[in-house]
């Protein structure tokens, strides 16, 4: 079907598997988010402008944006105040969840490294190598074990670094002249203001501390150092907690390699036992992929007349085990509840992040088990097996053999499996991008120099309700490519692309002549599949790589970043550390901010000049990608190519 | 005579309204009292028509249909206040009057005011006391952004739309540029996913 | 002057009220073959239900004094002497007139009129019918009964009684009850949805053809289908008939003119009126209290002020009393239809010229008022009620008003 048929046949999304079990839903009255959507409406303005105050008890304080009842919360605090308190508590949220998830990976490569965990190991001892020349960590001569150790104590002190010295990581990874720009902005805005205002983190953890205390009643209520620290701590993430989840899972469970899978809910199986993995973790659903190859899951798939184990993922931790295992992509965030409908999901396993409270209640509908397996996401009417990663094989075993059992239980009169699925060649790390080009970024610097490539789009991001599903992701990659523009990105938006075939060789011919010349030449894609929302760290590596390559600023290179149906606090932390990486950045639906003028015109205006990096907003998908041309020409002409 | 007018453009749907209007109109008078209980009765409701809120309850229309149909006396009009007035000892929730009302503005359940243990009929009362006693109803109070304004009924504004919503909003004129901003996005918003595009 | 009202219902009450307060002063006489104060005939199946009996007087208890009324009350009038403006009552009493308000209502049709002889039988029209079925309850620890009609005041009726506690089964002749509010496909979700809410025992294609009396008093009735039913109790309420009578000489019903006028001296109103159909001017009995009060209305004002006409009636309806499950309907029944239904909610309106002819709202009030008042505005809708009537948030007349066509 193609995008315009779908845009009028539902109205909640364009992507057919999703329309055909909508129509599902709607007859039998199971309910989804996009009905919830219905029943919230009408949303509340001050939320949505950012100007409500819950933070003290003086409260609840929200300032009437048309001027005639109160301007100030009980303690003085202006519209301004508030809404860059709340977007500081946004980033704060975000990067601390993406951050924590590196934690748990710093950790994990600690204890193989010291023998206490054996049930995982290093798995691509090459990409140590790489991050430990990186951390100025020696080699020669030293086990992987010892190498492995130290990388992960410089990790792990990331975390909780107490000196007012930048993170490790981030002075490591991040490229000179950004890091420069960053150091120096510090010093003029001290000079020019004699106050202290930070870009630069310190500690992961601290940053994200810094944040809950600074926006604690009565204290800092200036925005312009609010959103300087919300920058701060999400370049804390970027370039230290998912740089760190990044780098350490590639070591520990393989770097991704280019491939071809498939994606949509067709890639359930109606005669195999499906586990759906869902969530963020890959330390649990890459452990699950691989015990469901064993014999013994195997055997028992078949006891109870099933084909085999059919793990498939959802979300990014989905896009964890694409990327590495080659699994199926069942879909992204709106398709949680869709996968569930199909009534052939045996399990459905989740760690953290991005998943909706009410699968339980709608996997209580059919024989789904419904499986927490986190301590940090547990969910009223899951089953929950507690997930450790020093029992991982025992634990995963475990998870699958529960789907088994439920197996049985099927109702196979009300299985239904939308058959689409897309094929996608996906796992573009930045080493598998470097090897395609030989081993140094120049061929991409020279196409973009010349012009065959205009410059490079980053997209991250969820669905959101308030969007049509996968609309805006599909629309916007579409006219990039169609403008010579190379789109690299994560998340759900990757998980879109791979659905719609974006990322399938055949969509080279969508793209301009300039960009198809080159996939052809390449035998790739046009739109490259980088990874999970942690991954887009890759994103910032690749840019950090060219600017290295090229002696110059990222705020320099013809690169432009858009988060499509962004819905996480998450995303605002990405958003952030693009922005404070000198990358502008795109922003649909509205962020709640236009409460506050003041801290609206720092993100859209003034970062331009502080930063290099800004934020804007666009509702409409090809105006959205004229205006990202128009940044990426503009880059150029100053770039004077 | 006083009416509640709406300036809907003022709405941000934070259904500050609703409350106030549960509370005042609740026995235990507070918010804690009010959670949870079944029987508290809103006489407002701010409805979302697409990217537009619009707190909705009762015009006390001048005449007032619901009042014509009520075969229970039930429904009376002070005359002091022009208060339409809903006498729950006697209505019998035989919906006579939500059959014709042009606003649906009458809705029925057991509330602290039943009296025989079954659903009544409810609806604005105008906060018919507080109004007596010069005072605002509680929802016109609560509503920080403007969208609900007492103020005094003019005559000609009846006769233009007797009985038409539009006899009772008002036009929000200067509304500042970064909410047009968000009002003009949101519109897009809504369009797009409605297929107004 | 002197003003006597026939009847002392709902259409005389609110006829003598406007009077009054349009600042009458002359004599008023009401009379009414009943003893009470004018009392709601809507509200008096409450009474059975157990709420309070002065909830029925629904202009006041006290309506005779504070509206300086002589009342000739237990004595029914017999015959309309239009010649010489009286009117006689079975007492043999005479009452002269200026103006006669004849407001007689309508009573209860019996198939078999000797079976009101037995006891356990009754109508369900009057007050007095209501204070002696409870009566009859009360002294006999009645638990069940059967309802014979399944009209408006037939499901009133078994919904009020089974309020009340009895197990109820209700006979009704046609496919489906409330067959005059309703048509086919509409009557036949409402049955089945109140069979199911309320559990009554609803048999259609009935008629209860005999009853088996023991020592005066009722013990069973017999259906049409042979079947035999042990009850202490039937409610017959398969029509009504206007009590046109004393004036007329028939049951056709009195035709009042614009003015309400029957004849000179003599307005009509309420139940026992024939009058015009506001929308399709077709004359006939509307017998709902709206009807009765605008009529009544009209002939206060002529009366006293010499002008005013009446617009004509409206067969609107509900049903909901002792139920959370309205049916609403209004006009006719024909034209091309536009059907909307999910879940408890199910809507038809029948499009005539493109404007609406006629409705049939069940499950809920919530577009009824829109609705209502875009069948008397004769606008033409056919573009728009498809969308009007399926708004997943009832909210089309906002939609409207705020300039955003429905979707
Ligand atoms: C059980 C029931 C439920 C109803 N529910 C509704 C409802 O929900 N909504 C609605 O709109 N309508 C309803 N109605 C109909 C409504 O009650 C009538 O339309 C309305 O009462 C008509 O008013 P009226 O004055 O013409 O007749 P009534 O109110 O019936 O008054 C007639 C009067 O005439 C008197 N009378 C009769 N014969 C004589 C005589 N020979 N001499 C002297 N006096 C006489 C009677 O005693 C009575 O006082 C219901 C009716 C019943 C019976
Ligand atoms: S808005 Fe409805 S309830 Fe209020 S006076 Fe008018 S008709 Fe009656
Ligand atoms: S529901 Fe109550 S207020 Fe409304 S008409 Fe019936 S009795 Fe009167």
């Amino acid at each position: 079907m193609s995008d315009e048929a779908c845009k009028r046949e539902d109205r909640r999304s364009v992507d057919p598997a999703a329309v055909e079990m909508l129509r599902i839903a709607d007859r039998e009255g199971y309910a989804t988010i996009w009905e919830r959507y219905e029943k919230q409406q009408p949303q509340c303005s001050y939320g949505q402008l950012g100007t409500c105050c819950r933070i003290c008890s003086m409260g609840p304080c929200r300032i009437d944006p048309f001027g005639e009842g109160p301007s100030h919360g009980v303690c003085g605090a202006t519209a301004d105040t508030i809404v860059a308190r709340n977007l500081a508590r946004m980033a704060a949220v975000g990067s601390s969840s993406h951050s924590d998830h590196g934690r748990k990976v710093a950790q994990l490569l600690k204890a193989v490294a010291d023998g206490s965990n054996t049930d995982y190991r290093i798995t691509d001892g090459e990409k140590l190598l790489a991050v430990a020349a990186r951390l100025d960590i020696a080699t020669d001569g030293r086990s992987l074990p010892e190498i492995a150790a130290d990388v992960a104590a410089v990790a792990i002190n990331c975390f909780g670094n107490q000196d007012e010295e930048p993170l490790v990581f981030l002075e490591k990874y991040m490229p000179k002249k950004r890091f420069e720009r960053l150091k120096g902005l510090e010093e003029s805005l001290y000079q020019a203001t004699g106050a202290k205002i930070g870009f630069l983190p310190r500690g992961i953890d601290r940053e994200a501390v810094d944040i809950l205390h600074r926006t604690h009643f009565g204290c800092d209520h200036d925005p312009l150092s609010l959103v300087a620290q919300s920058v701060r701590c999400s370049l804390s993430d970027g370039w230290g907690g998912s740089m760190i989840a990044t780098e350490l899972q590639d070591i520990l469970l393989g770097t991704p390699t280019i491939k071809a899978v498939k994606a949509n809910l067709g890639v359930l199986e109606e005669e195999s036992v499906n586990v759906v993995v869902h969530g963020h973790e890959p330390i649990l659903s890459a452990k699950i992929v691989e015990m469901a190859q064993s014999p013994e899951c195997r055997q028992a798939a078949e006891a109870v007349g099933a084909r085999r184990v059919n793990v498939v993922g959802l979300c990014c931790t989905g896009n964890e085990v694409l990327l590495r295992q080659g699994v199926g992509m069942a879909g992204n965030e709106s398709h949680s509840e869709l996968a569930i409908m199909t009534g052939a999901v045996d399990a459905m396993v989740v760690d953290v992040q991005c998943i909706y409270p009410a699968l339980a209640d709608l996997s209580s509908c059919f024989h789904t088990r419904f499986i927490t397996t986190s301590e940090q996401a547990k969910i009223p009417g899951a089953l929950h097996i507690q997930f450790d990663e020093h029992h991982a094989d025992a634990i995963s075993s475990r998870i699958i053999k529960t789907a088994i059992d439920a197996f049985p239980n099927r109702n196979k009169g009300r299985v239904y499996i939308p058959q689409h699925t897309a094929t996608a060649v996906v796992g573009f790390t930045v080493e598998e991008i470097l090897k395609a080009l030989g081993g140094t970024p120049q061929p991409l610097v020279d196409l973009i120099v010349n012009g065959t490539i205009k410059g490079i789009a980053g997209i991250v991001g969820c669905n959101n309700v308030k969007v049509q599903q996968d609309y805006f992701h599909r629309v916007l990659t579409t006219e990039l490519i169609k403008r010579d523009i190379l789109v690299i990105g994560t998340g759900c938006w990757a998980v879109a692309a791979a659905k719609a075939g974006l990322m399938d060789l055949p969509a080279q011919e969508l793209a301009g002549p300039g960009l198809q010349a080159v996939c052809k030449k390449l035998d790739i894609p046009p739109v490259l599949h980088m990874g999970s929302c942690v991954d887009c760290s890759r994103m910032l590596n690749l840019a950090g790589a060219i600017a290295d390559h090229l002696g110059v600023d990222i705020s320099d290179l013809p690169l432009v970043g858009s988060a499509p149906e962004w819905t996480t606090e998450k995303a605002v932390a990405i958003g952030a550390y693009f922005v404070g990486s000198g990358i502008p950045v795109h922003l649909w639906p509205l962020p709640p901010i236009l409460g506050g003028p003041a801290v609206t015109r720092i993100l859209t205006q003034d970062a331009k000049d502080v930063l290099g990096g800004w934020f804007f907003v666009e509702e409409d998908p090809v105006a959205t990608a004229a205006q990202m041309e128009a940044i990426i020409m503009e880059r150029r002409a100053a770039l004077g190519i | 005579m006083k009416r509640i007018f709406v300036d809907y453009k003022k709405c941000l749907a934070c259904k500050a309204c609703e409350t106030a209007c549960a509370l005042e109109h609740h026995p235990g008078g507070n918010l804690f009292g009010a959670l949870g209980d079944l029987k508290t009765q809103i006489n407002v409701r701010v409805l979302g028509i697409e990217q537009e809120a619009f707190p909705l309850s009762c015009r006390h229309c001048e005449p007032a249909d619901c009042l014509n149909a009520c075969p229970s006396g039930a429904i009376s009009r002070d005359p002091e206040s022009g208060a339409v007035l809903l006498d729950p000892a006697l209505c019998k929730a035989c919906a006579m009057c939500a059959m014709v009302c042009p606003f649906d503005a009458i809705s029925f359940k057991v509330t602290h005011r039943s009296c025989y243990n079954r659903d009544v009929a409810y609806k604005c009362d105008l906060c018919n006391d507080r109004v007596k006693e010069g005072g605002v109803p509680a929802c016109v109070g609560a509503c920080h952004s403007g969208a609900l304004v007492f103020a005094e009924y003019d005559a000609a504004r009846g006769t233009r739309a007797a009985k038409s919503l539009r006899t009772y909003l008002l036009g929000a004129e200067g509304v500042p540029p970064h909410v047009e901003l968000f009002r003009e996005l949101r519109k897009k918003e809504f369009a797009r996913r409605r297929g107004g595009e | 002057m002197k003003v006597v009202t026939a009847g002392t219902g709902m259409a005389a009450a609110e006829f003598v009220q406007r009077l009054r307060l349009e600042g009458f002063d002359g004599e008023i006489v009401m009379c009414s073959d009943e003893e009470f104060a004018p009392y709601s005939p809507c509200v008096i199946p409450f009474y059975l239900a157990g709420e309070p009996m002065d909830t029925v007087y629904w202009k006041g208890k006290d309506f005779y004094g504070r509206y300086g009324v002589s009342a000739r009350l237990a004595d029914p009038i017999i015959e309309v002497d239009a010649e010489r403006r009286l009117v006689r009552t079975a007492a043999g009493r005479s009452e002269t007139y200026d103006r006669l308000f004849y407001a007689t209502g309508a009573r209860s049709w019996y198939p078999r009129p000797e079976w009101l002889k037995t006891r356990g039988v009754f109508g369900f029209k009057t007050l007095t019918d209501m204070v002696a079925i409870d009566r009859y309850i009360r002294e006999h620890g009645v638990r069940k009964a059967v309802v014979f009609g399944g009209g408006f005041i037939g499901v009133d009726a078994a919904l009020a009684l089974r309020h009340r506690g009895l197990e109820i089964t209700l006979v009704h002749r046609n496919t489906r009850v409330l067959s005059q509010m309703t048509d086919g496909e509409g009557g036949e979700f409402a049955t089945r949805k109140l069979a199911e809410k309320t559990g009554i025992d609803i048999r259609l294609r009935t008629t209860v053809d005999g009853i088996v009396e023991n020592g005066g008093e009722l013990s069973a009735v017999r259906f049409s289908n042979g079947d035999v039913m042990e009850t202490p109790l039937l409610i017959v309420s398969i029509g009504v008939s206007p009590n046109s009578e004393p004036l007329r000489g028939d049951d056709k019903g009195v035709h009042g003119n614009e003015q309400m006028l029957a004849d000179p001296c003599i307005y009509t109103a309420g139940d026992v009126a024939v009058t015009r159909h506001a929308v399709t001017r077709a004359k006939g009995v509307y017998a709902t209290y709206p009807n009765a009060m605008m009529q009544a209305r009209t002939a206060a004002r002529h009366l006293f002020r010499g002008d005013g006409a009446y617009a004509g009636s409206i067969n609107t309806n509900v049903l909901k009393k002792h139920i959370d499950f309205p049916i609403v309907s209004a006009g006719s029944f024909t034209g091309e239809t536009v059907t909307w239904h999910r879940g408890d909610i199910w809507r038809r309106v029948y499009l005539l010229d493109g404007m609406i002819n006629g409705y049939l709202i069940i499950g809920d009030t919530r577009i009824s008022g829109y609705i209502y008042h875009l069948y008397l505005s004769r606008k033409r809708v056919d573009k728009t009620i498809r969308a009007i009537l399926a708004e997943p948030r009832h909210d089309s007349y906002y939609r409207s008003m705020l300039g955003m066509v429905p979707v």
